[in-house]
């Protein structure tokens, strides 16, 4: 018993984040027989994102039922209060030092500085926003990013605008086409870059077909006109590389354009301690055990990975939860071995990055996205260059994530363990 | 013989699902090659309701007659197939005003689906709707929404404000 008996900590675990991850991570570690917990959110209550959601599509995995995003988030809010865990409001956290030292401003409790035993990262993630993007034009009111329309039409109250156009066919896109939609706007199209819309083909059934809403694939938006206000946007087709078409350019009068450009794992704090990030996720690297490289600080949630179902996200930051439990009975992993599970072809990226083998659980689900459409593929993994599995999936996108079972079992029966291996074949 | 492609949106897989049907009711306005519950909501006309049921049919269950339904992984898939040809319906959530809370409004939703044609007349019906805080999840909101039978009831919770945050 190292570094729970610690009495230099003033928590033996800090959470940053009550959001979905934020509360899972809580209840488990709760419930994995962690007392001094202390979660630190910037927002004036727990929810996160879920709080802005309100359609429904969440829980069906866990609870099997389709919530709207606030009801989901009140079932963790409910269970992480019945266990009396602390949570701290408006509190923002401004730095992690690898010591675990958390350091938070809010107007409450002032300046404070606190040493934990193991952090947990639940930070969410931000949107892309228009400056990332390079459209010319001017700085015109009417330009949002989805997720900002959504807070301004279901917390705030008020309509970003009348005349809208959205680029982007991420969930959040389409989401908003309806939503705006539904509160009398006129939603004029959904422009994709991409060949292939980001979002759940359900979304694209009832939130653009059922709306008559068109979506133009690999068309972009290359001006924007207005000074004060949008007046105006030009979309264009894009070809190969994604240059603009000649010739394609078609102008759409509007006074709203919605961004729903990526999302981007919100990751200052994590550089802040020295974690070391994975470039193509935008989140920490981490072990099976959600773990990143430094010692006591894990990571779950969108600020890992950004996912596409919350139901995903419990289960990961439940995991986190508990191996942080284990952490602070037992300590680190220092010297055990590490077996990387390589993205082979196909594969956009794995989390986790590594196995310990000898640490793992009895089952480990290692999630992943593709990197393009897929039709009549199979995902194989391999141990030491022998295939383990074969799962047939008829369709695969890069939108819609996808995971594989490892059982502690399998990856024993290899003693000498030095490569993972996921791809996509034929048939 | 009328053959429809849709995307099943029982859960985020999003099964692509073949339904192969036939319009049985020669009295109807349908052609027999007119697929059925296709046409967008917005097409419908804005206002249904009681007074227009005649006009907009909305439950085609007795004019259809299913003759295959492929590509469905579950049940679930086969069954959503067969009620968006015969009975297509949606849930609707939208947000309704909130008084004396601390945010001006809070999110609801129709209890279960409601047709597909009724859903911009259960957005109306709410436009003029304002609730007092607190408001809690499972509260009704409105009854019997545009004369469907289903309730719009609250999916969120608003606390009262210490000072008051009217819209």
């Amino acid at each position: 018993m190292r570094i729970a008996m610690n009495k230099s900590t003033d928590y033996d675990l800090v959470i940053i984040g009550a959001g979905p991850a934020g509360l899972a991570a809580a209840i488990a570690a709760k419930d994995s027989g962690v007392e001094r917990i202390l979660v630190i959110e910037r927002d004036r209550e727990p929810g996160g994102i879920l709080n802005q959601c309100i359609h429904t599509g969440f829980g069906l995995h866990t609870f099997g039922e389709e919530l709207t995003g606030p009801e989901y988030a009140a079932r963790y809010i409910k269970e992480v209060a019945k266990r009396d865990i602390e949570c701290r409001y408006d509190t923002t956290v401004t730095d992690i030092t690898r010591e675990k030292t958390v350091t938070a401003v809010s107007a409450r409790y002032g300046l404070t500085r606190i040493n934990a035993g193991a952090v947990i990262l639940a930070m969410g993630c931000r949107e892309r926003a228009r400056g990332s993007l390079n459209i010319p034009g001017f700085r015109p009111a009417g330009i949002y990013t989805a997720g900002c329309a959504q807070r301004l039409v279901n917390k705030e109250g008020v309509m970003p605008g009348k005349e809208v156009v959205i680029l982007g066919s991420g969930d959040i896109g389409l989401i908003m086409a309806r939503r705006m939609t539904l509160e009398g706007a006129h939603v004029r199209l959904v422009a994709e870059l991409l060949p292939y819309s980001g979002g759940l083909k359900r979304n694209i059934v009832q939130c653009l077909d059922d709306f008559d809403i068109p979506l133009k694939l690999s068309h972009t938006v290359v001006d924007i006109e207005g000074k004060d206000r949008v007046s105006a946007v030009t979309i264009a087709q894009v070809g190969p590389y994604r240059k603009p078409v000649p010739g394609t350019r078609v102008r759409y009068e509007c006074d709203t354009l919605l961004l729903s450009c990526g999302l981007i794992p919100e990751n200052e704090l994590s550089k802040s301690a020295g974690v070391g990030l994975d470039t193509v996720t935008g989140g920490p690297i981490v072990g099976d055990n959600l773990e990143t490289d430094v010692d006591g600080i894990f990571a779950c949630g969108n600020v890992l990975h950004v996912h596409d179902l919350v139901d995903y996200v419990s289960r990961e930051a439940y995991l986190a939860g508990k191996n942080a439990a284990a952490y602070l009975k037992r300590g680190g992993y220092e010297g055990a071995k590490k077996v990387a599970v390589e993205a082979g072809s196909g594969v956009r990226y794995t989390v986790p990055r590594f196995i310990r083998p000898s640490f793992m659980d009895d089952k480990l689900t290692v999630r992943f996205r593709v990197d393009n459409v897929y039709k009549g593929k199979s995902i194989v993994t391999y141990l030491n260059g022998t295939p383990l599995h074969r799962k047939k999936r008829p369709v695969m996108a890069p939108g819609e994530m996808e995971e594989v079972v490892l059982k502690k079992t399998e990856l024993n029966e290899y003693p000498n363990l030095s490569s993972i291996l996921i791809r996509l074949e034929d048939g | 013989m009328i053959k429809r492609e849709l995307t099943c949106i029982g859960c985020p897989l999003g099964c692509p699902i073949t339904v192969t049907y036939e319009n049985i009711d020669s009295e109807n306005s349908l052609s027999p090659s007119e697929p059925c519950g296709a046409d967008p909501i917005s097409n419908q006309p804005p206002l249904s309701g009681e007074d227009n049921k005649a006009a907009v049919p909305i439950n085609h269950a007795g004019r259809v007659k299913i003759i295959d339904i492929t590509g469905y992984t579950c049940p679930r898939g086969k069954a959503y197939a067969e009620k968006e040809v015969t009975d297509p319906r949606r849930t609707v959530t939208t947000s309704v005003k909130v008084k004396g809370g601390i945010y001006p409004v809070v999110n609801v939703k129709t209890a279960a689906d409601i047709p597909k044609t009724e859903v911009f007349a259960c957005v109306n019906a709410l436009r003029d709707v304002t609730v007092a805080a607190p408001v809690k999840i499972g509260d009704t909101v409105l009854k019997n929404v545009a004369g469907t039978g289903i309730d719009v009831i609250c999916a969120g919770n608003v606390q009262v404000s210490p000072q008051s945050c009217e819209m």
